[in-house]
């Protein structure tokens, strides 16, 4: 192995590979940071200009656009609180936080740092155990990925404090949302009122435009919070080297907790992303600060999103199985290239596997370079006048969730997400919750009916994984409660 | 107050003089913005000289979008313009043939079609859009293969077939989609062996192998390159009239003794919006002609069992006529449709519509003479938690309705449709009710807060955007919005606010209409 990683190293180490990660890189960076566009569209759009290159050169753009898109996402989360993917939500509860109380500098420095990190701890693991890994990752059943949605559930209890009760309520209205649509085993259509575009339910993106971004505009222009920060307040407080390797071991679980959950097909960086945060908040010292800008949250939630990059390509390259949507376009553009993603690929062309395992380390570090240079430019978004800023956010919010599926039917339902989300938030009603309920909701559902399909209720208790990871998400749902007063609302929403 | 009132009617008359001299150049913008579209060509006019659109139903990464762009990526050589892949999911391909259908019937929109459009066109009653197309070129096929794990002991197809005897319904097959065309296969292929097998659907095929190599399943029904996902997996029976040259240890149904099953493939083509002129037509069969007869095309569909095979549009038409009735059958059969082209209303099974109506309308006066109430009492700092508690209860009342008529429970499928919407709503009626009881118990003094007038202009002015943009068009409306927005929200900048303007419409043009092929909203008025 480590000879093919040398040569693969040499093969990276040259202007072209080092020109398509920074370009790709910059690329990733731009769409991940534009509400709407997803990691999966930066990569597909840009597939077409790959076809004259040779196969290795190619998919080092294309994983750099990746990995540039899944930091990208948390740019907008904590600038402006529009997380441009469901996993960058977890980051926008305390990135945006630390924004709104003039430290903006601080999140970016920190989303970047840790990303960067976390992207390398996914490689490495990637490179040393993908097999092992894949191996595992195949044996999960459907009731274990049932129970490892609900232990992301059970996340609520920690994401709310006090307002438990009404995070509950948020995330069954995300839940019962993602009922809406047809149903995924029987393929009858529930509550679509024989309408169309509602066969498909509601969309994710526009849903996350609506919800976070809308409504933080709506809000700010009801408290006529119009007041501009200036960057001279704000300049000298980039994180030390301290303030880094406080984060450490935050970043190296949350990292871990990524990978191995984003080698679970289906599953992906969201899940890792809550989880991660939850766990970061009960090893915390001080878990009073989640959600009111933790740099520990920012952190954990980052972390997760990063290494879940890692461990997405372990099905990927080791069995040609696309675990999301970013890594199906891979397959297919791998394809083009006249490469089978499987076992086969790692006999066939290791210096070409091996090469990519060293082009997504390079395209890690450089992620810090590139990041940290775009992170001077991205804090001057608070140097915007609010009014401008409010209007751009609103038009980018209409033409994002219009460009998902070019329907007038997602901007609608995102200004109507935009409304709810207001509404909500002013009864602090936490709005992480819904979008949890509304990503985890069909992993859940469609998991808990195969699983009885196949091996009827008893499997949930039989399965020891199962059993365990119940058990846990039931004592991650109760521990908080137990502790917890309902009656008091100490703590503002979480959002 | 008349003196605030007759300085702000001055700050008006002064910021709508400056902003007089800028309103004409951005209006020439806007004019000229959408002359930099596709202008729509006339049948006679040389073709083609614009891009050419390739329409694909799925996200990229699906097969059906690896085909679109490898053709595209091909037919460069021997096109003059671009073949360019749109991606338009959603609904099965309804969305993509929705827009395809809209476009004008000028030649520069194709959709790339499978066989999986036709069975979902049947199951949700649109078969209107399979009657509008023009189904141009068949051009490729792959016949469905059963996939074990060689761990799980089946390593042929007497050992399923056995194993299926023994298991009863109780054998588990794999793969993607329900009543889709993988689904319909399977079933046929139970059928014709006299076996039973019990579907397990997955989001896609990658999922569906991933459990099969983690033994979850017995078999997987899917395209015989899925089997390259590891040395474990063993094509035991291909559903093809002769053993593939990529796969010659796999029998076909045929040599097992098991006939009728040799058209059991999925197809890959090509479709137009009826009424393309014949010229037209004649290009894009040249086109695809050549494509086909290409090495490279050729070299890139090697070793994935798949067939290429040219089919006219008279032949493609007849198949997808009978794939059409095909489906309509053992749908049926399925249970997945009641009756042959019935519409998907009905596949809802919701038939109680009178005792829905009169309950949403029931719920809906509950809630408005709840509201008026508590705004008008002493809870009037309550009112706006409580409705919206009231609000969401009801929703789930009317879903809880709404799931009487919802497939119920089956030996398949022992949740059912309804379970898990149920469970929710079961959660939720307490919790809700509870909080209810926490505020009534609790009654703390909320502030009342102060009428957000400043926001609900602001929110006028952006439903006002949404709903005009279909009017106007995304330019003419974005226009108007942006410098509206900005100046109710107190911004009186005139330069900036034509630059933004001017910034924000060629930002959206280059970016989103150039680069990423998003086809903005032109509204009627152009």
């Amino acid at each position: 192995m480590i000879e093919h990683l040398l040569a693969g190293s040499l093969s990276v180490l040259a202007w072209w590979p080092l020109l398509a990660i920074l370009a790709g890189l910059v690329i990733g960076i731009i769409v991940g940071a534009i509400p709407g566009l997803s990691p999966s569209m930066g990569v597909a759009l840009l597939v077409p200009f790959t076809y004259g290159m040779s196969p290795m050169l190619a998919l080092i753009l294309l994983l750099a656009i990746y990995i540039g898109a899944s930091y990208g996402g948390s740019i907008t989360a904590i600038t402006i609180n529009a997380p441009g993917t469901a996993s960058a939500v977890v980051t926008a509860i305390d990135g945006h936080a630390m924004t709104r109380q003039g430290r903006p500098a601080k999140a970016l420095g920190i989303s970047i740092v840790t990303s960067a990190v976390a992207g390398m701890i996914g490689t490495v693991v990637l490179m040393l155990f993908s097999q092992p890994l894949a191996a595992i990752a195949v044996t999960f059943h459907p009731a274990e990925y049932f129970a490892l949605a609900l232990f992301g559930l059970a996340t609520i209890s920690s994401l709310a404090g006090a307002n438990w009760l009404k995070a509950f309520i948020a995330a069954i209205i995300g839940l019962l949302i993602n009922t809406i649509g047809t149903d995924p085993i029987s393929g009858a259509d529930r509550f679509t009122f024989n309408y169309t575009p509602l066969s498909d339910g509601f969309l994710l993106i526009p849903a996350l435009i609506g919800l976070f971004a809308l409504s933080e505009v709506f809000s700010r222009i009801e408290q006529r919070d119009f007041r501009v920060r200036h960057l001279n307040e704000v300049q000298d407080s980039w994180p030390s080297w301290l303030e880094y390797w406080q984060l450490k071991w935050v970043t190296l679980r949350s990292a871990l907790i990524g990978t191995l959950i984003g080698i679970f097909p289906g599953a992906g960086a969201t899940i890792a992303s809550f989880i991660s945060y939850d766990i970061a908040k009960k090893r915390s010292q001080t878990p009073e600060q989640f959600g009111q800008g933790s740099s520990e949250g920012v952190a954990a939630a980052e972390a997760a999103n990063s290494g879940s990059v890692g461990g997405a390509m372990v099905p990927l390259l080791t069995l040609g199985i696309p675990g999301s949507a970013t890594t199906a376009v891979l397959v297919g553009a791998m394809m083009i290239h006249k490469l089978n993603p499987g076992p086969q690929l790692f006999l066939s062309s290791p210096e070409l596997m091996y090469g990519l395992f060293a082009a997504m380390l390079l395209a890690n570090a450089a992620l810090l370079l590139v990041g940290l240079a775009g992170s001077r430019l991205w804090i001057r978004v608070t140097d915007i006048p609010k009014p401008v800023l409010f209007v751009l956010i609103s038009l980018m919010a209409v033409i994002g969730a219009y460009s998902v599926r070019n329907s007038m039917f997602d901007v609608f339902c995102c200004l109507g997400f935009g409304i709810l989300g207001w509404v909500l938030k002013r009864k602090d009603y936490p709005l992480a919750p819904v979008i949890l309920g509304m990503v985890l909701g069909s992993i859940a559902e469609t998991n808990f009916r195969r699983a009885v399909m196949m091996d009827g209720y008893e499997v949930f208790l039989t399965r020891p994984v199962s059993a365990i990871l119940l058990g846990l998400a039931l004592l991650s749902f109760v521990l908080p409660l137990v502790r917890t007063n309902p009656t008091t609302r100490k703590h503002p929403p979480t959002d | 107050m008349i003196c605030f009132q007759s300085v702000q009617h001055s700050a008006f008359k002064a910021c709508c003089k400056r902003v007089c001299w800028w309103l004409p150049a951005l209006l020439s913008l806007l004019l000229c913005l959408p002359s930099l579209q596709a202008t729509e060509a006339e049948p006679s006019d040389p073709f083609p000289t614009q891009p050419i659109r390739i329409v694909v139903y799925t996200s990229p990464g699906g097969l059906i979008d690896l085909t679109a762009r490898r053709f595209a990526d091909i037919a460069r050589r021997y096109s003059e313009v671009p073949l360019v892949v749109i991606n338009r999911p959603g609904g099965g391909g309804i969305v993509a043939f929705e827009e395809a259908l809209q476009r004008p019937a000028d030649g520069y929109t194709l959709l790339a079609v499978t066989r999986s459009n036709i069975s979902k066109m049947v199951a949700t009653g649109r078969e209107d859009l399979i009657e509008q197309l023009d189904w141009h070129s068949y051009i490729m096929h792959n016949p469905h293969v059963l996939i074990t794990n060689r761990q799980s002991g089946l390593t042929s197809w007497q050992q399923l077939q056995a194993d299926a005897v023994s298991k009863g319904d109780r054998q588990l097959w794999l793969g993607a989609d329900i009543g889709g065309v993988k689904h319909v296969s399977g079933v046929k292929m139970a059928k014709q062996a006299g076996i039973q097998m019990r579907w397990i659907p997955y989001s896609s095929g990658g999922q569906a192998i991933a459990a099969l190599l983690g033994n979850m399943g017995d078999a997987y029904l899917g395209n015989p390159r899925d089997a390259l996902a590891s040395d474990d997996l063993t094509l035991v029976a291909v559903a093809a009239s002769e053993r593939l040259a990529d796969f010659p240890e796999a029998p076909t149904f045929t040599e097992l003794g098991i006939p009728g099953l040799e058209q059991e493939l999925i197809w890959r083509g090509f479709a137009l919006r009826q009424g393309v002129p014949e010229q037209r037509r004649q290009w894009f069969r040249q086109l695809i002609y050549q494509v086909s007869q290409d090495p490279d095309w050729q070299a890139s569909w090697a070793n994935d069992g798949v067939t290429l095979a040219y089919k006219d549009s008279t032949a493609f038409q007849a198949l997808v006529a009978r794939d059409t009735q095909e489906f309509q059958y053992y749908l049926t059969e399925i249970g997945l449709l009641r009756e042959p082209g019935e519409r998907s209303s009905l596949l809802a099974g919701i038939g109680e519509q009178q005792a829905r109506q009169f309950f949403t309308a029931s719920l809906l006066l509950i809630n408005a003479v709840l509201a008026l109430v508590l705004f008008r009492s002493s809870w009037r700092s309550h009112a706006a938690e409580l409705m919206i508690l009231s609000g969401i209860t009801s929703l789930a009342l009317l879903f809880y309705l709404m799931t009487v008529s919802l497939p119920p429970p089956s030996t398949a499928d022992m949740v059912g449709a309804q379970g898990v919407p149920r469970l929710w709503i079961y959660l939720l009626l307490p919790l809700a009710l509870y909080q209810v009881a926490l505020i009534l118990r609790h009654p703390k003094k909320n502030r009342l807060r102060k009428r957000p007038r400043l926001l609900f202009r602001f929110l006028s002015a952006m439903i006002c955007y949404v709903l005009l943009i279909p009017i106007l068009g995304y330019w003419l409306a974005s226009l108007l919005y942006l410098p509206a927005g900005l100046y109710l929200l107190k911004y009186r900048q005139p330069k900036a606010m034509l630059a933004l303007t001017t910034g924000w419409l060629l930002f959206s043009y280059l970016v989103f209409q150039r680069l990423l092929y998003v086809e903005l909203p032109v509204g009627m008025l152009l």
